[in-house]
Parts: C-alpha cells; sequence; structure tokens
C-alpha cells in the first residue's frame, strides 16, 4: 500500500454520511469537501463518494452563485472558488459554475479612481481592498490566500471559456500578489508590514502564491522559488509542504527532490525550537518535543486531502491548474 | 513539592484584602461588588511544576465554581517562534487544565483559533502543547473549524450586528482566558480581553478575522467580552512580551500571574503593571462605559502593583500610552 492509498483510505473513511467532509469532526464544511473531491479528482478515484460530494457541493451553492462555508452561515465566501475548480471537473454537477465564476471575478477588487489613489499615496496608506485583491469574507479588506485561490478558480475557467474581464480580474490579482511579497521575498497573509517592521513570510502562503503565479514571468519570483526550496529542507506542517510541492513544480522546479530530502530528515535537538523563553527549568519532557511525534502527520481532513493533492501533483495531475471541462 | 516562597507571596496579599477590598469606600463609579473584579498578582518566577499549586490556590481564593462544571480553557496560539514569547506557556496550560480537574470540574477542554495561520494543531505542537499535555489533540477543540451558530449582539458597541461563533464556547460554564501578557502594535496592549478574538472562526471570516478590525478592534473587543458572562482570566506573565507586540516584540522577563473573575480588571491591573495607562486603552475606556466600571476601583491581593511593575517597551507610535 502507497503512501496515498493511505491518504486515500483515511480521507474516505472520514467522510460524513451526507457526502461532505468535516474538518475534523462534525458537520460537513465547503472547503474539506471541496478539497477532498478535488483530491480524489486528482487520485482518478471513481467511487459514489465523488458524486456524492459534488452533489453536496452544487446543493449549498447561494442565489448570488457563489458558496457559503457551512450550510449554517448564509454568506458566499472565498470558498467560492475552490468549490468552483471541483465542481468544474464534474459535468453533471457545473451547472452553477458559470454563475460561480461571475461571483468570484466580482470580488476580485477593482481599481481605484484616480483621485483616491492620490489621497491614498499622499496620506501614505495603502488601500484595504486593494485593487485585484479578494477579501476572505465579503466587504473586508484583500489578503494573499483568498487572492490566490481567485486566481486558480477563474484561470481554471477562462481557460475553457475565455473572457477579457475574467482575463482582467486574474492580471490584477497576480499583480496584487506579486506586490505583497515580504523582504524576505516570500508571502505570509497578506501583511508585510506590521508597524513598519518587516513580517516575515509563511511556507504555506508562499507555496499557494507561487502556484497562483504558475503562467507569470517575474524576476521577483526566482527570489520565492530559492525560499521554497529553503522551506521545503525544513517541513513545518503538512499543508506547507503540500504547497510548497505544488508551487514549485508548477514552475518547473524539481520538487520531488527536495520532497525527498525532507522527507528523510528529521529534526535534530541542536535545531528544535527553544520553547522555553529562557525561563523553563523543569520540563525537561518539553525539549525533546519533536522526537514524540512523527514529523508532518496530518491531522485534519484537510491535511490529508492537500497531501493526496500534492502526491498527484507531482506525478502531473494538478487539479489547481486543470481547466474547466 | 515547590518551596513555600511564592505561597507566601500569595498569601500575604491574599489574606483578608478582598474583604477590605469590598469594605472600601471610594468616590468611583462602578456598579460592581468591588470583591467581584478583585486580581490576584502572584510570582510565579518560571514555567514550572509549582504552577499548578499556584493556580489551584487562585481558583480557591477567588471562590471560582468548578465542581461538576464544564471548563474551556483558552490559550493564546498565535505563531510559533523559537525567538519570542507570543504562546501562552504550555506548561501554563497543562497546570490549569490540571488545577480544575484537581477541583473536580467535570470536563476540561482547550480550546483556540490563531487569528494568521491555518496550521493550528502543527503550531501547538511546535509549541509544545502535545508534549506538555497527554492526550492534547483529544483535549484540544480548533475553534477556527469548529461547527458554529449564529449569536446576535445585544446593544453591540462595533458595528457588528451577529456572528457565527463556535458552540464550543457556549456549551461550557466557564470560560478560562489564558493570555500572553503581551503589548499589542494597534490595542496597545493584548490581554484577557483581547484573547477572545481566538473564539472567532477563521473557517467563516478568515485568516486574519478582519472583519473585527472593520468594526473596530477596540468595539469588537468589548462586544466579544459581552457575549460570555462567566469568565475568569489568568495571564501568563511570567515570560512577556515588550515592544512590537504582539508577534514581532521581545521577550520580558515578568515572573507573574494576574488573575481574577473580571477580565477588564485583571486587564487594567495588567496594564498598569506594564506601565500602560489603563484611561488610554480605548478597549478599556469602552468596556468601562458599557459595563459602568472603573479602572480605579480594582483592587489588587497578592503582590501589589508597585512591587511587580516595570515599565514595557512600547512601539515609537504609542508612546502617548505610557502611565505617568
Amino acid at each position: 500500500m502507497t503512501n496515498a492509498d493511505e491518504l486515500l483510505a483515511s480521507l474516505l473513511a472520514s467522510r460524513n454520511a451526507d457526502g461532505g467532509w468535516p474538518f475534523q469532526r462534525g458537520a460537513s464544511w465547503t472547503e474539506p469537501t471541496a478539497l477532498a473531491l478535488l483530491a480524489l479528482q486528482s487520485a482518478n478515484h471513481s467511487s459514489d463518494a465523488r458524486p456524492l460530494a459534488a452533489s453536496w457541493l452544487a446543493n449549498q451553492q447561494s442565489s448570488d452563485g457563489g458558496w457559503p462555508p457551512c450550510a449554517s452561515v448564509p454568506t458566499s465566501t472565498w470558498v467560492s472558488s475552490l468549490t468552483l475548480m471541483a465542481l468544474a471537473q464534474e459535468r453533471a454537477y457545473s451547472s452553477g459554475c458559470p454563475k460561480g465564476a461571475q461571483w468570484i471575478s466580482s470580488h476580485v477588487y477593482p481599481d481605484l479612481p484616480a483621485l483616491e489613489v492620490f489621497v491614498q499615496r499622499s496620506l501614505g496608506v495603502s488601500p484595504s481592498q486593494a485593487p485585484g485583491s479578494s477579501p476572505w469574507f465579503p466587504g473586508t479588506a484583500g489578503w494573499v490566500s483568498p487572492t490566490a485561490f481567485s486566481i486558480l478558480a477563474l484561470s481554471c475557467w477562462s481557460s475553457r471559456f475565455p473572457d477579457a474581464d475574467l482575463s482582467k480580474a486574474i492580471q490584477r490579482a497576480q499583480t496584487y500578489l506579486l506586490s505583497r511579497r515580504c523582504s524576505d521575498g516570500g508571502w505570509n497573509h497578506g501583511g508585510s508590514l506590521q508597524r513598519s517592521e518587516e513580517s516575515p513570510s509563511y511556507p504555506e502562503t508562499t507555496g499557494l502564491a507561487l502556484l497562483a503565479l504558475a503562467n507569470t514571468a517575474s524576476p521577483a519570483l526566482d527570489h520565492a522559488l530559492h525560499l521554497a526550496e529553503t522551506y521545503l529542507r525544513n517541513p513545518v506542517s503538512p499543508e506547507g509542504s503540500a504547497w510548497l510541492l505544488m508551487g514549485l513544480a508548477a514552475h518547473g522546479r524539481n520538487a520531488q527532490e527536495s520532497a525527498k530530502g525532507a522527507a528523510a530528515r528529521r529534526p535534530t535537538a541542536k535545531e528544535l525550537p527553544d520553547i522555553s523563553g529562557g525561563a523553563l527549568d523543569t520540563a525537561p519532557v518539553l525539549r525533546e518535543f519533536p522526537q514524540s511525534q512523527p514529523p508532518l502527520r496530518p491531522k485534519t481532513n484537510r491535511d490529508i486531502a492537500l497531501q493526496l493533492i500534492a502526491f498527484h501533483a507531482l506525478r502531473g495531475r494538478n487539479p489547481f491548474l486543470q481547466p474547466a471541462l | 513539592m515547590p518551596t513555600s516562597t511564592n505561597r507566601r507571596y500569595f498569601f500575604l496579599g491574599s489574606l483578608g484584602i478582598g474583604s477590605l477590598a469590598t469594605a472600601f469606600s471610594c468616590s468611583h463609579r462602578t456598579s460592581l461588588p468591588l470583591d467581584a473584579q478583585r486580581v490576584s498578582i502572584v510570582r510565579v518566577p518560571s514555567y514550572s511544576h509549582e504552577l499548578f499549586d499556584v493556580i489551584r490556590r487562585i481558583l480557591i481564593d477567588h471562590r471560582v465554581a468548578v465542581a461538576g462544571k464544564r471548563i474551556l480553557l483558552k490559550p493564546n496560539l498565535v505563531e510559533f517562534s523559537a525567538q519570542a514569547p507570543i504562546n501562552t506557556s504550555p506548561v501554563l496550560v497543562s497546570a490549569a487544565l490540571e488545577a480544575f480537574h484537581s477541583l473536580g470540574a467535570a470536563h476540561v477542554t482547550i480550546a483556540e483559533g490563531p487569528g494568521h495561520r491555518r496550521m493550528t494543531l502543527d503550531m501547538a505542537e511546535a509549541a509544545g502543547f502535545f508534549s506538555a499535555i497527554p492526550r492534547f489533540e483529544d483535549r484540544f477543540v480548533d475553534l477556527n473549524t469548529a461547527d458554529v451558530r449564529r449569536v446576535a449582539l445585544a446593544g453591540p458597541v462595533s458595528t457588528l450586528k451577529e456572528l457565527y461563533l463556535p458552540h464550543t464556547v457556549f456549551d461550557c460554564d466557564l470560560l478560562v482566558s489564558l493570555p500572553k501578557m503581551k503589548t499589542h502594535h494597534w490595542a496597545g496592549a493584548t490581554l484577557a480581553m483581547k484573547n477572545l478574538f481566538g473564539v472567532v472562526p477563521g473557517s467563516v471570516y478568515g485568516w486574519p478575522k478582519n472583519i473585527l478590525h472593520w468594526a473596530g478592534i477596540d468595539e469588537s473587543i468589548v462586544d466579544l467580552h459581552s457575549l460570555f458572562p462567566r469568565q475568569f482570566a489568568i495571564v501568563d506573565g511570567i515570560e512577556a512580551m515588550e515592544g512590537n507586540g504582539p508577534i514581532l516584540g521581545q521577550p520580558k522577563h515578568m515572573g507573574i500571574l494576574v488573575a481574577g473573575a473580571h477580565t477588564p480588571s485583571v486587564d487594567a491591573t495588567c496594564c498598569q503593571i506594564m506601565r500602560i495607562d489603563p484611561a488610554k486603552i480605548r478597549y478599556l475606556t469602552l468596556a468601562a462605559e458599557k459595563l459602568d466600571w472603573d479602572w480605579q476601583t480594582v483592587r489588587q491581593s497578592g503582590e501589589t502593583i508597585a512591587s511587580v511593575s516595570s515599565a514595557f517597551a512600547l512601539h515609537p507610535d504609542l508612546q502617548h500610552l505610557r502611565l505617568k
């Protein structure tokens, strides 16, 4: 049994009776269900889990064209992007996708009027609803991850159904992403400056942003790709590794070799973070914590789905880069 | 077992000061019984096994009803950094867990929803929670991804009218805020009340929970506080953070716990310890208006503020917050 087989079995075992997936336990949510469906698609899985998941997602679509995060929340959010990508591969359940694409496109913030740009520049402030960015929740500021998902979803849709407005929205979003790099070359949640101090990037957002910039040529990406390789050699989470592998592979980097190196490597005692803050005097067990846990164990259904997607992405089947059917 | 040094500090303060405070008459307005807003300050030099005993005594001293109750411990887990004390120490959380169990709690759950990054369990593992707390994953609820319900805000201070919040935070008898004592680059300080930002689910509102920023950070702090009438706070001020907190600041050793049932009073006490003026912390002034409460009426037991206070470095833009 391969690692991918184990991941698939684990994913299938954790689905709810209604055909959806919880994050860990409880009710079905849109995000883990969409990721699970993308994982099943990347694995070419063909049991009834696939149509049931697609049906569950299709039934969640709101009248505005977007998808809410779960049945108990009525507002459509960024999860619309993930859902569009998942349903765009399921012909029998994709009838809501055109409206979904419109919803996503309408949540890529437009360019500001010239006067507003002038005033904001004069005041030294950057706009919260920055042009090209997408919010997690409607009406709030734009951030790196939801913007990256907007790019991936709109690219998936427009590659099958070309549309000038969608292409412009994708371009604006990619420009936003490039403008939000941290000084180390990667990306964090989107706040690269905190009271004038530089914030470091995160592995997971760096990998995701690189994936969303897959078809972008920019000298700025060299630094980001190098950083992503460095992150991958020192993995901190299954999610981070999955996005880094996909982001590097999308730019033609040999992510598989990096992954092998990462899998074979465990941190030594000297490399472990000092969690004591200098005052821990009687907890020697804490100093050994990473040895007591296997590294990069997937802990949520989201982790499992992302690992499975990354596994198949390295073998040429990245569902985030597939055109709609 | 630990030496009696810290117990002595604790008892010197707690002996009767609570009742003295109740009898104390002053001109400042407050509708709360003074003992209800009493705050304990306890010296604890390090993250040691002594913490269990200290926390247990705090709970007894404050007559916290624990037996048969469902307790929710809400630590502060934001990000992991080897260099900075960003999160509540797992040793302290473990000690609190054991203390509540020892006093007969029916169930103790640990729950948090980090605000910037999605890998909650991986951060908890890296921060030492898996090793410090047996069966951590069974005891822990990720508030970012737990099932939610709609909650209407009655008389909100912010522009929020409703929030979708995890069932977990309402299915308990007592919410115990376990924040880290830190400066905050927007709010001035992040303590027991701001710690409640972690109950707002990222799976609905995102990372960060930007809806709270748009509705007003300080106003949202007060609104979230008002949703939880049964709280207790134990602030981890053993290794604190100063400067550009809550993430990019510098460690500051304080060696104290600050605790009480009235979290605005706990936060006002912490601010004074940090040499930050509570009257200039907007969320505290909003809380004072909404709750008919005055931080100047708060009484401390155990250590005095003067005996433990030390000026926290403040961001250059926040120098006006300094307590004169």
